[in-house]
């Protein structure tokens, strides 16, 4: 019997390992363990006040506090029935799109592209081709700019709260930022040059792709579609996505009536097709959605449509001062459900007639992806199993990573283990 | 030779690590130190004679204390990076959950067995420096990695957010009866929350000789409950929070009694 591992996998958000048994030159065994300590964020926020609830589940996720914040307060405003201004939820729609952008260009610059240039690290990376580096840190700081100019921070937002914006960005910033992203609209279009270059494996998992629809790539959150084909309310995700917790990890994992699914850049692109603009829409007829690893390629084109889509919403954008809109406490639950970086995040509550949250259940976009992943390697290692044992791990870390798996988020790294016989 | 760096990242969001990594010019600091451990960004990563170490994230199980124990053996000035390094944070707020039935109701079943309580860094280890803040402020981590370059001293801001805040005098968040607790709070973040008008959530800790008391006081007399209040100083400092509000609560009791 011979065996892989991967102890503690590198450049992805989070502590995970892999354990992989080869017999015969089968795969017996193949188990993606999550180790990150348990934080147990569901349970901490019981017996919290309503208004505590977006400051604490901001820290879920330090690449995606964005999401959170903004998915909590949205559950919380859904849940006390608080509808607020059509200004308000623009600047939330640009805040989610500079947090896509943010985690996007962080992923692929950082943590995927230096496995297809032979590198360890951006840092190396930047001594082979600094060009390469140079471009992603001018998206990033455009990102982060877009982020803090918004939500007054780029990690975990403080001006972004119930009932609206503790102050509104400036309008001479916001100007600045339009000038900023139409910079690096060229630079968008050499990533997905560069990415759709990139020499990916021939591999197909075939899966149910879920994304949220509507009349916003970015920023939908009535309807769970999948494929155009099967619809599902929002409000009724926790029946149709069922999480369990797997054994020897902290982790959860989330199936689908016993299948696993998929979620993220690739299964948006493929739902909403129809809201892509048309530079966007001749890209993606290249892409194969069955292969994760075009997962890369996704994410490029959403860099694109992420700075094309806040350039216009800024355009149009006259800000006024508004008052914040207030909650009137009662005994309610409720659901916020977006699109973060890596898929639908959703949170639900319940609160007490004090305003109390009685009830928690967050359903990350990891989670959810973790089961077709941990499929998609099995599937895949039969592929690579004639190579050096060096070579699968790198194979299958390039695989993992293309999922852009946050792990801080579905505990919350990756040991690799391979047993062959 | 340029000093061997580490960060070193064990329980909590990461936030901190990627502040670090949000520098504008990340890579000019990066590139001052010989970078050897750093998960995050790196395939190979190596456990060696460090010259400066950041460790961020909350320690919550035995495996975690052994490889801090094993890092600090090994480094020459070690940095507690973020609110969950420094006070144990966001993850120590799991220690005060009421019951078991919390603990099982989010993983269902089983839990780590090598799990201990969350707590932080220098629970077991000697620290040089305490980086506060939820996230790290990145102008205090580039101020420190020039001074350790330069070799120069520098120490953490010992006075209170109030100290630095804006908002000071008329416009005081506790002249509105909000629940603001810059008084107790840790400055060197130049009141950041409270320029955007955000009240402080205690996010860098509590200052040496922090008055509690006196705050859970003040804020009941605003009319918030017991749970709104538990709930607000409970966040980034469980530990104190559950100290102070058994004492205030026993005091307020008799306090009572004798006025009846």
């Amino acid at each position: 019997m011979k065996k892989i591992t991967l102890d503690h996998i590198t450049k992805i958000e989070g502590h995970a390992r892999l354990f992989v048994k080869i017999k015969d030159g089968a795969v017996k065994k193949c188990s993606l363990k999550i180790f990150e300590g348990s934080r147990y964020f569901e349970g901490i926020v019981k017996g919290k006040h309503y208004s505590d609830l977006p400051d604490i589940t901001s820290r879920i996720c330090g690449v995606c506090s964005v999401s959170h914040t903004v998915a909590s307060i949205k559950a919380i405003e859904n849940a006390f029935g608080l509808k607020v201004s059509e200004q308000t939820q623009l600047l939330r729609e640009l805040l989610i799109i500079g947090g896509v952008l943010q985690s996007h260009v962080l992923h692929l610059y950082f943590l995927v592209l230096p496995d297809y240039y032979g590198c360890s690290s951006a840092i190396e990376l930047a001594k082979k081709d600094a060009s390469l580096v140079k471009r992603a840190l001018l998206i990033k700081r455009t990102a982060n700019n877009m982020v803090s100019t918004i939500a007054a921070r780029d990690v975990h937002p403080i001006s972004a709260v119930i009932g609206g914006f503790t102050r509104l960005p400036e309008q001479s910033k916001l100007n600045g930022l339009i000038k900023d992203l139409r910079l690096i609209k060229s630079d968008a279009e050499q990533t997905i040059k560069l990415f759709k270059g990139l020499d990916y494996p021939d591999f197909k998992k075939e899966s149910d792709k879920f994304a949220l629809t509507g009349n916003s790539y970015f920023y939908s959150d009535k309807v769970i579609s999948c494929k155009g084909n099967l619809c599902i309310q929002t409000n009724e995700y926790d029946k149709h996505f069922k999480e369990y917790f797997k054994s020897g990890s902290t982790a959860e994992f989330a199936w689908r009536k016993g299948k696993s699914y998929a979620v993220g850049a690739l299964a948006r692109l493929t739902v909403n097709k129809s809201v892509l603009s048309e530079y966007s829409k001749k890209i993606i007829n290249d892409l194969d959605p069955d292969n994760p690893f075009h997962n890369n390629i996704a994410q490029a084109i959403e860099l694109y449509e992420g700075i094309m889509q806040a350039i216009r919403i800024l355009e149009n954008l006259k800000l006024k001062n508004e008052k914040m809109k207030e909650v009137k406490v009662k005994a309610c639950e409720g659901i916020g459900a977006l699109e973060a970086p890596r898929g639908i995040l959703f949170h639900k509550y319940k609160f007490n007639s004090k305003g109390i949250c009685k009830f928690a259940n967050i359903t990350t976009p990891t989670t959810q992806n973790l089961p077709h992943l941990e499929q998609a390697i099995k599937e895949y290692l039969p592929c690579i199993l004639d190579k050096s044992e060096e070579e699968i791990k790198l194979q299958i870390e390039k695989l993992i990573r293309a999922y852009d798996p946050c792990i801080s988020c579905s505990t919350h790294f990756l040991d690799f283990k391979l047993e062959r016989t | 030779m340029k000093p061997k760096l580490g960060i070193v990242s064990f329980t909590g969001c990461q936030g901190c690590q990627f502040t670090i990594l949000f520098i504008n010019d990340i890579m000019k600091y990066l590139n001052k130190f010989d970078v050897q451990y750093f998960h995050l960004m790196r395939e190979k990563n190596r456990e060696t004679n460090f010259d400066i170490v950041f460790v961020e994230g909350a320690i919550t199980s035995k495996r975690e204390v052994e490889k801090l124990k094993r890092i600090r053996a090994k480094t020459k000035f070690l940095v507690a990076l973020g609110a969950c390094a420094t006070h144990g944070g966001i993850p120590a707020m799991r220690n005060f959950l009421e019951n078991k039935e919390l603990l099982t109701h989010v993983y269902n079943q089983k839990m780590l067995k090598d799990s201990i309580e969350a707590a932080p860094v220098s629970d077991f280890v000697e620290v040089d420096y305490f980086m506060y803040g939820c996230p790290i402020i990145k102008e205090e981590f580039i101020a420190l990695t020039n001074a350790f370059l330069k070799k120069k001293e520098i120490k953490e801001c010992e006075t209170s957010v109030c100290m630095e805040c804006p908002k000071r005098g008329k416009d005081c968040y506790l002249n509105k009866k909000t629940i603001c607790l810059g008084a107790v709070t840790h400055g060197g973040c130049k009141a950041l929350c409270l320029k955007d008008n955000h009240p402080c959530i205690l996010c860098r800790g509590p200052i040496k000789n922090a008055n509690f008391g006196v705050e859970i006081e003040l804020f009941s007399k605003f009319g918030y409950s017991e749970d709104q209040i538990k709930s607000k100083i409970a966040k980034f400092y469980p530990k104190e929070h559950v100290k102070w509000h058994k004492r205030v609560l026993k005091r307020l009791k008799k306090d009572e009694k004798n006025n009846s």
